[in-house]
């Protein structure tokens, strides 16, 4: 190839006579819906916002109450829910649109996919904290639920690997809820924004 | 945003959208790519407008936009895989060895763009553009610099692309 600079005039005199459109065209064109990336991240943080905290909602009516105050869980379920049924999600949100408000396609390339990458993280960290406080609830109900004089007979009597077995059951259950929401997030976060992590490598490379 | 506005931003618009068929042209290869990413750009220019100052050239600012858009917010629609129309290059594989009309050298011009990667496409029509690398570095968000190296890296690859 000889040089780039050869095209340079060639560059110039490109025409496009069989691409125009007409103002009529345009005028149209401009108000039809977007179908950015930053849109689709926007809606697909929007909808995990929700299941997580409807999950969160669910989770709450689904406890028997009185079982919870018999085993001494009662307060910690109360801190569990309005740190994490409340306090977590509203940070997150506001988090999120701080970050969300932020992006604009004037500024250059290397901070508008900052900026992109920045937001989706926001919904990563908040996964990781659902996943995590979920992870801590139920070892801390399992380990309160062994030692609590009631539920601690019903298992000797039961078996005597009873705590093993719950231990070994309620483990698995973590790692089963834990793995599918990662995979699915991971999944979801690998498909959308795979070329901007490229795109954003390039540009940082030396 | 008022009528006045828009009116006003649809005449640039049109006047300037050669810009956005070369950056569609770059980052595209079928004709309903092109539109799609032909009418985001549009999309993005509006939504954008009432924050353009005129500090600089709107073809320039429009550059800037068109850019950002084909890297970081366009996402390819499948449907244009199956039906699109793949852009001709005919005349390119036929006059090869006579590379010497404007139409054979945008083809064969337009062949070495589409095997590089995004950012390597924006250094090259910012380059053809004749930006400096002062501009490429201010559009980029890089340093002056790194553009250079990275315009010399890329003028590698395509030389290597060539004649490998």
């Amino acid at each position: 190839m000889e040089d780039l600079k050869q095209y340079k005039d060639v560059w110039r005199q490109q025409e496009y006579k069989d691409l125009q459109v007409d103002e009529n065209t345009l005028s149209q064109m401009i108000h039809r819906k977007s179908s950015s990336i930053v849109k689709w991240i926007f809606y697909i943080s929007l909808i995990e916002f929700l299941v997580l905290t409807l999950i969160n909602i669910f989770v709450k009516l689904d406890e028997n109450e009185t079982d919870l105050k018999q085993m001494g869980l009662g307060q910690f379920m109360n801190w569990i829910t309005i740190i994490v049924g409340y306090i977590i999600p509203l940070f997150f949100i506001y988090l999120f649109y701080k970050n969300y408000k932020q992006i604009s396609v004037t500024s250059t390339t290397k901070a508008l996919i900052h900026s992109i990458l920045k937001t989706r993280k926001t919904v990563m960290y908040y996964i990781i904290t659902i996943v995590l406080a979920i992870t801590i609830t139920l070892l801390y109900s399992t380990y309160a639920i062994l030692h609590s004089p009631e539920y601690a007979g019903l298992l000797a009597d039961y078996s005597t690997n009873g705590e093993l077995l719950l231990w070994g059951i309620v483990i698995l259950f973590i790692l089963a809820v834990d793995g599918l929401l990662l995979l699915f997030y991971f999944l979801l976060y690998g498909l959308l924004v795979r070329k901007l992590i490229f795109n954003y490598k390039e540009l940082t490379k030396q | 945003m008022t009528a006045e506005l828009e009116k006003r931003f649809i005449k640039e618009l049109e006047e300037n959208q050669n810009i956005i068929h070369k950056v569609c042209k770059a980052y595209t290869t079928n004709r309903d790519d092109h539109n799609d990413l032909f009418q985001e750009i549009s999309i993005q220019l509006w939504k954008a407008y009432d924050k353009f100052r005129g500090d600089s050239k709107f073809s320039t600012w429009m550059y800037r936009v068109a850019l950002n858009t084909a890297i970081s917010l366009y996402r390819k629609s499948k449907r244009s895989i199956k039906t699109g129309e793949l852009y001709d290059n005919s005349k390119e594989l036929i006059y090869e060895e006579y590379d010497d009309t404007t139409e054979v050298q945008l083809a064969t011009l337009y062949k070495m763009i589409h095997q590089l990667n995004d950012i390597e496409k924006a250094l090259v029509l910012l380059y053809l553009e004749d930006k400096s690398y002062r501009e490429i570095a201010l559009c980029l968000g890089i340093s002056e610099v790194n553009a250079r190296v990275k315009m010399n890296r890329t003028k590698t690859k395509l030389k290597k692309l060539v004649n490998p």
